[in-house]
């Protein structure tokens, strides 16, 4: 009893301390002096009046001398305290836009207290997602929330959320009134256009590429990893994952968007660069969601740099370790791509831009109207820049080879690459950094005959070098069990794709380098050309659009055997054994991707 | 009337006194006030009930007939201590006699327990020698008030067998005495017929 009562005092005592603090001088809430109450779900210190409105909205209230205390909560106060909760639930708060209410005006205190620390309305967007865990009261609001959130359009919701928040903060700014609500909404919406301009379009789009991503990651890393290791990706899986993967994307990629859009909001800043449009988004925005599994990638692109060979088996890793990334493929490869960028600028930047290109491609084949040469989805990747890039990166490469090497290179050193070229498109390094990127990819390639030859053997997909082919099975298989598998699928691919057209489209399609890299000779001329460069394009918007049918078209004619479908098989298929590049083609192009992506 | 802080004992005596919802503030101290319904004046005490001035309550619920223990049904993380202090105050030897309404209060709340599940909590069943009911209640919107009312009204008068608590009774509840005290007279003489 005697060390009980002592123990108490010593907590008033403490307590009575932290009241002497600046900040707990007044009440958080109204601004009045000595307050004398403690709102434990916030640990704030509150006077006599708001803590009759925290009761109301279910908030448990201790009184600082009417109460007692143990050493958990005094340590928690200790922790909290109005200043920490200032910086918590008035993290958007404006002092010059929003005004405390007083203790006398009841009403007011008690939407203040409501949009506080019900709505949480001035303390960020993610403690609006948070909150419903906590509150009875504002179940309802929560539940809204919640409910959008599992709804298949979760970009609305997303709005809505967003709308909420600003309506909130301007009915907090003032009183309960409806038409001040609207005034405040008028403010808000300045608010919002403010954050989003902050933001940046990209960051939407962005956004949006990562919710799927993370919907399709989970399933894809299931489904994926059980074609490609477990069992050889047949065409058909692949092609059926693919389109489940793309179907799935897009109504997830809104969702995450929603979700995304708190978190991404910097991480988009970041990353996606004025360059990046709307489909540089989507690796920006898996970049922000897969930091962990990018910073895993990264340490593998890391090493790479140890073996050409081991490279290849560090992409295969790549694939592996980033199971969630390749499911997500582009986008989780953006992230990769991303990470590795920051941890190893030159490499990843290669990387990023060739899986950037390689996104583009599975993207930009939606813009047919681009036009979808090489240079159109590097640009897209990286925006306008990309075109001068891929000009660079052919001047560069001399051509077929730079291509080939690009990929090898990249994949070897930057398994992570590809990834991190997304994230490296994203963040806009894209065209300066794609050139230098090129340029390091061909002093890559150059240097690795074996990069060149896995590369080959996409390539190779396209012509009938089986020797290619066999080799880069070789590697994989060496490195990694998926890796047999992905040779099956190259094979089927390529026994598919006979023509040149074949072997550019899918190249084109899964990777435009890598199809010029395939197409050494033609490819090169293609890239240079541009001419080749919109077959690509058109393929890979085949892939996405409908239009590629029309190109579909042109490429049987022009004796490709297989079908669009053949196309993205072998893409997939060099994809899914070398892992991650696959998936991020599959996921740019998303449903148009399907076969190429083995989610299924 | 009782009951761990922030149970809604205030807003419960002023929606029984002013038919109206207000904005309680911790009670510092106790209210009090006189609530008539029925013809019957109900001598309400509120009771702080913060941690340290839980003491205070025996200066309440002195000579009192009835026992209101108002528990918060929405905050199960209380419910232990809402029960200890319940049977802690019922050990007292003042309310030995005392008829407890329990007012499962709070049920607007989404998340609220039911008042059998308050019953188990409490440990209700437990109690001896001891008229009880629960009901449930919302204060802000008056449910259940005065149902509760109508059964500590009953009780107490039914329990008038004894003549001293009766005089208190009579006392307390002023005019409406003589009603009461006829109740009484024929609750007291079936009891002697049987």
């Amino acid at each position: 009893m005697a060390n009980r009562l002592k123990e108490d005092e010593k907590n008033e005592r403490l307590i009575r301390g932290l009241l002497k603090l600046p900040a707990n001088r007044r009440c958080i809430n109204c601004n009045s002096l000595g307050p004398q109450y403690v709102c434990t779900n916030f640990w704030t210190f509150v006077c006599t009046t708001c803590s009759g409105m925290h009761r109301e909205f279910t908030h448990r209230v201790k009184s600082v001398s009417m109460a007692k205390f143990n050493s958990e909560e005094v340590n928690a106060l200790m922790g909290g305290g109005n200043e920490r909760a200032k910086q918590i639930y008035f993290k958007e708060w404006d002092p010059h836009r929003h005004s405390q209410p007083e203790n006398s005006n009841i009403r007011r205190l008690r939407e203040f207290i409501k949009h506080v620390y019900v709505d949480r309305k001035y303390s960020g967007e993610k403690s609006i997602v948070m909150a419903p865990k906590k509150r009875l009261d504002t179940k309802l609001d929560s539940l809204d929330i919640r409910d959008a959130l599992k709804s298949g359009s979760r970009t609305p919701a997303y709005e809505n959320t967003f709308g909420r928040h600003f309506m909130r903060s301007g009915s907090a700014g003032q009183n309960d009134e409806r038409t001040k609500y609207g005034y405040n909404h008028v403010g808000e919406r300045r608010d919002s256009g403010y954050l989003r301009e902050i933001r940046s379009s990209p960051r939407r789009n962005v956004t949006r590429f990562e919710v799927v991503d993370d919907r399709v990651r989970e399933d894809r890393f299931g489904n994926r990893r059980r074609a490609e290791i477990g069992k050889p990706p047949n065409d058909s899986r692949e092609r059926n994952s693919h389109k489940s993967l793309d179907m799935s994307n897009l109504p997830a990629v809104r969702s995450v968007r929603d979700i995304l859009g708190e978190d991404v909001p910097p991480l988009r800043v970041d990353e996606s660069p004025k360059a990046n449009s709307g489909h540089k988004n989507p690796g920006s925005s898996v970049l922000q969601k897969t930091p962990a599994t990018t910073n895993g990638v990264g340490p593998n692109n890391v090493k790479p740099v140890e073996q050409k060979i081991e490279s290849l088996g560090s992409l295969i890793d790549f694939d592996v370790d980033p199971k969630p990334p390749d499911a997500a493929a582009q986008p989780t490869n953006a992230q990769h791509g991303q990470t590795t960028a920051t941890s190893v600028p030159n490499p990843s930047v290669n990387a990023d831009n060739w899986g950037a290109s390689l996104d583009f491609c599975n993207q930009p084949a939606q813009d047919s109207s681009k036009e979808s040469t090489l240079d159109s989805i590097f640009s897209q990747v990286s925006a306008p820049t990309a075109a001068p890039v891929q000009n660079i990166m052919h001047s560069a490469g001399s051509g077929f080879n730079p291509l080939v090497g690009w990929n090898p290179n990249n994949q070897s050193p930057n398994v992570s690459l590809s990834q991190n070229a997304q994230g490296t498109l994203a963040n806009g390094n894209g065209n300066p950094s794609h050139g230098a990127l090129q340029s390091h990819q061909h002093s890559q390639l150059s240097d690795m005959s074996h990069q060149g030859l896995p590369y080959n053997q996409t390539a190779q997909q396209s012509q009938p070098s089986t020797d290619r082919r066999e080799l880069p099975l070789d590697l994989f298989a060496a490195t990694y069990s998926p890796v047999s598998v992905q040779p099956h699928v190259w094979q089927t691919g390529s026994s598919g794709n006979l023509p040149f057209g074949m072997q550019h489209s899918t190249a084109a399609a899964h990777f435009p380098q890598q199809s010029k890299s395939v197409n050494p000779f033609d490819l090169n001329t293609e890239p240079t050309t541009l001419v080749h460069a919109p077959s690509f394009p058109t393929v890979a918007l085949q892939g996405a659009l409908p239009q590629i049918e029309d190109t579909p078209g042109l490429l049987r004619t022009s004796s490709l055997g297989p079908p669009a479908h053949n196309w993205m098989v072998p893409q997939t298929s060099p994809y899914g054994g070398y892992d991650h590049v696959p998936s991020r083609y599959s996921h740019p192009t998303n449903s148009n991707y399907h076969g190429g992506n083995p989610f299924g | 009337m009782v009951g761990l802080d922030a149970a809604g004992k205030t807003t419960i005596l002023y929606k029984l006194k002013l038919g109206k919802v207000v904005t309680a503030i911790p009670t510092v101290g106790f209210n009090v006030e006189t609530v008539e319904y029925r013809n019957i004046n109900f001598t309400v005490w509120d009771a702080g009930s913060q941690d340290k001035i839980r003491p205070l309550w025996k200066h309440c619920y002195q000579n009192s007939q009835g026992l209101i223990f108002v528990v918060d049904s929405n905050d199960r993380d209380r419910v232990v201590e809402a029960r200890d202090e319940l049977h802690k105050l019922l050990s007292e030897d003042e309310l030995r006699d005392a008829v407890l309404l329990i007012f499962a209060n709070k049920q607007d709340l989404p998340n609220a327990m039911s008042a059998a599940e308050i019953t188990d909590k409490l440990d209700l069943h437990s109690l001896r020698q001891r008229h009880w009911h629960i009901q449930s209640t919302s204060a802000t919107y008056g449910e259940g008030l005065y149902e509760g009312l109508d059964w500590l009204s009953n009780t107490v008068a039914n329990k008038k067998s004894n003549p001293i608590k009766y005089k208190q009774h009579e006392t307390q509840l002023g005019n409406t005495n003589n009603n009461i005290s006829l109740v009484y007279i024929l609750a007291w003489m079936w009891e002697l017929v049987r």
